[in-house]
């Protein structure tokens, strides 16, 4: 026997004393304990994994999916086990130590357990919430309320713009006819004034010229007669010469007659003139008119054009974000394990009662999925799968813990 | 072309001060020539006048002529005389009244060449005001 006692250093390392070994009735052999030095876990899983396996050994792998090879906590709570039993009444000291060290590590750990539990359940409860409230957000169509807002405001914008646009093509068509009328008038009033004027200042200064042959000289007549000689003869030579002038003036009549004629062709061709600038006047402001109308119509296509591309890009960018939001948002559903069409895993709804519109769908076991699943549906669906079972009795580990204690009897 | 009234008034100022001036003075000289004429014409009757009672005394101291006395050859005379005159006096008065054509066609072709000024004037204002019109037209189109 040696006077070594049996100690638990801070470390968590027991130690044994040599005499505190004794013979297993149950083995055959004395137990040694001396060689026994276990790490205390301070993992609180690999605690709660020991109370199990010590609770109820053949769940263990089950429960925890790690190797229980080298835990060391589950050799010792079996080999305490066994010694427990088999010693009956007769517990040395370093036993009784070893039991209340155990049983506070017990107690400790149950405690620990039911902390994770409790936090474990806050957690999943949390989550369940967080969880209810994305799959309300995504079924109501509420994420999209902003989208739609925004949709709403291009539309209004656009409506703005196209009003816009449109009235600045009104003015712009006002504004040509507005100018054309003011450039029409200031032309025309100043080919008006043209031929006012030339209408009141003929130019034909030779319309009022009369040739005359002039006045004949007097004969002398009287004096001649006074002496008893004839004035036939001179009378005579008198009207020679007025023929004469008369043959003169008569050429000289038709020299202002051609020069009359002439000048009414030149007013005839100045009124003609008139006309024809007055006619090209018109002529080039209409066209120059229908080309600038030309050009408003034009430019409002264009402007119409590009507004209505600039809607469709906008409207494209936020249907854009909208989807790539509904499709972030289905898939942290379907990866933490909600229902995207809102009727329940499984149970169906009124609303996917498709055989009622003649189009027959081949609905999947549940649990299932329809053969054109996607590989994260899949995988939403096996976690699905997994917590099924808790998630339909509404049950927590803890409660599937203390079941299976129920189970034992414990 | 900028469109400028005032440019076409000044230049029609311009041709109305030429013309006038230009009219008073050929005026001026037309009445001047017929002053002359006039003058030449009452020359021209004051010495026939005066030069009728010398031819008959030349043909009385020839004894052609005198009471209960008439010669053929006076008779000839005085219708020679007679047909001078009046020869004279109707070259003299076509001669006047040529010069007075002149005038007046000369007048008339000046007054023609200066309406023809301010007619083209005026359609050249005209167009210049069409122009403008189309240019502040544009002007207005451009601004748009």
């Amino acid at each position: 026997m040696s006077n070594m006692e049996n100690t638990v250093e801070e470390s968590g390392v027991i130690r044994w004393d040599p005499a505190g070994k004794g013979f297993n009735p149950y083995t055959g052999v004395e137990n040694d304990f001396r060689t026994v030095t276990s790490q205390i876990p301070s993992n609180t899983n690999t605690r709660s994994r020991a109370i199990i396996a010590e609770s109820a050994p053949e769940l263990f792998p089950a429960v925890s999916g790690t190797s229980n090879q080298n835990d060391y906590w589950l050799k010792l709570a079996q080999a305490l086990g066994g010694y427990g039993a088999g010693s009956g009444g007769g517990h040395s000291g370093a036993t009784k130590l070893g039991y209340a060290e155990l049983a506070y590590k017990k107690a400790k750990d149950a405690q620990e357990r039911q902390d994770a539990l409790a936090a474990l359940g806050y957690d999943r409860a949390q989550s369940a919430r967080i969880l209810g409230g994305m799959e309300n957000y995504y079924r109501s169509g509420e994420y999209g309320k902003g989208f739609d807002e925004l949709l709403d405001m291009i539309t209004k914008q656009g409506a703005v713009s196209e009003s816009g646009v449109r009235d600045a093509y009104g003015r712009a068509m006002t504004n040509i006819g507005q100018g054309y009328d003011v450039a029409s008038g200031l032309g025309t009033a100043g080919f008006n004034a043209l031929n006012q004027y030339l209408a009141q200042n003929q130019n034909n200064p030779y319309a009022s010229m009369q040739a005359t042959a002039g006045t004949a000289p007097d004969a002398l007549t009287s004096y001649l007669s006074a002496y008893g000689v004839s004035d036939q003869p001179v009378q005579g030579q008198i009207q020679a010469d007025q023929l004469q002038a008369q043959q003169g003036a008569a050429n000289y009549q038709n020299l202002i007659d051609v020069l009359s004629g002439i000048a009414q062709q030149g007013a005839g061709s100045r009124g003609a003139e008139s006309q024809m600038a007055q006619l090209l006047f018109n002529t080039g402001l209409g066209q120059e008119r229908a080309g600038y109308q030309g050009q408003a119509e034009n430019a409002q296509a264009q402007a119409l054009a590009a507004l209505q591309q600039q809607l469709f890009q906008s409207r494209f960018g936020v249907q854009s974000d909208r989807n790539s939001l509904a499709n972030q948002l289905a898939q942290q559903i379907i990866q933490a394990g909600g229902n995207l069409s809102g009727s329940g895993s499984g149970s169906g709804s009124g609303n996917d009662n498709d055989e009622n519109d003649g189009n027959a769908v081949v609905r999947p076991l549940p649990g299932q999925l329809l053969q054109t699943a996607t590989p994260q549906e899949i995988v939403a669906n096996q976690l699905a799968n997994l917590l099924a079972p808790a998630q339909a009795q509404n049950s927590t580990a803890e409660q599937l813990l203390a079941e299976l204690n129920a189970r034992r009897g414990r | 072309m900028a469109y400028n009234p005032a440019d076409y008034e000044a230049r029609r100022r311009g041709y109305t001060q030429q013309y006038g001036a230009t009219g008073a003075m050929n005026a001026y000289a037309n009445f001047l020539a017929r002053q002359r004429g006039t003058r030449g014409r009452q020359d021209m009757l004051r010495q026939y006048e005066e030069a009728q009672p010398k031819v008959v005394a030349g043909y009385s101291r020839r004894g052609l002529v005198g009471p209960n006395v008439k010669s053929g050859i006076f008779s000839r005379g005085l219708q020679t005389l007679a047909k001078q005159r009046a020869r004279n006096l109707q070259d003299y008065d076509q001669g006047q009244l040529e010069e007075q054509r002149m005038y007046d066609l000369g007048e008339a072709q000046r007054l023609e060449a200066f309406k023809n000024q301010l007619a083209d004037m005026e359609s050249e204002k005209a167009q210049t005001i069409a122009n403008a019109a189309r240019q502040l037209y544009a002007n207005r189109m451009g601004m748009i």
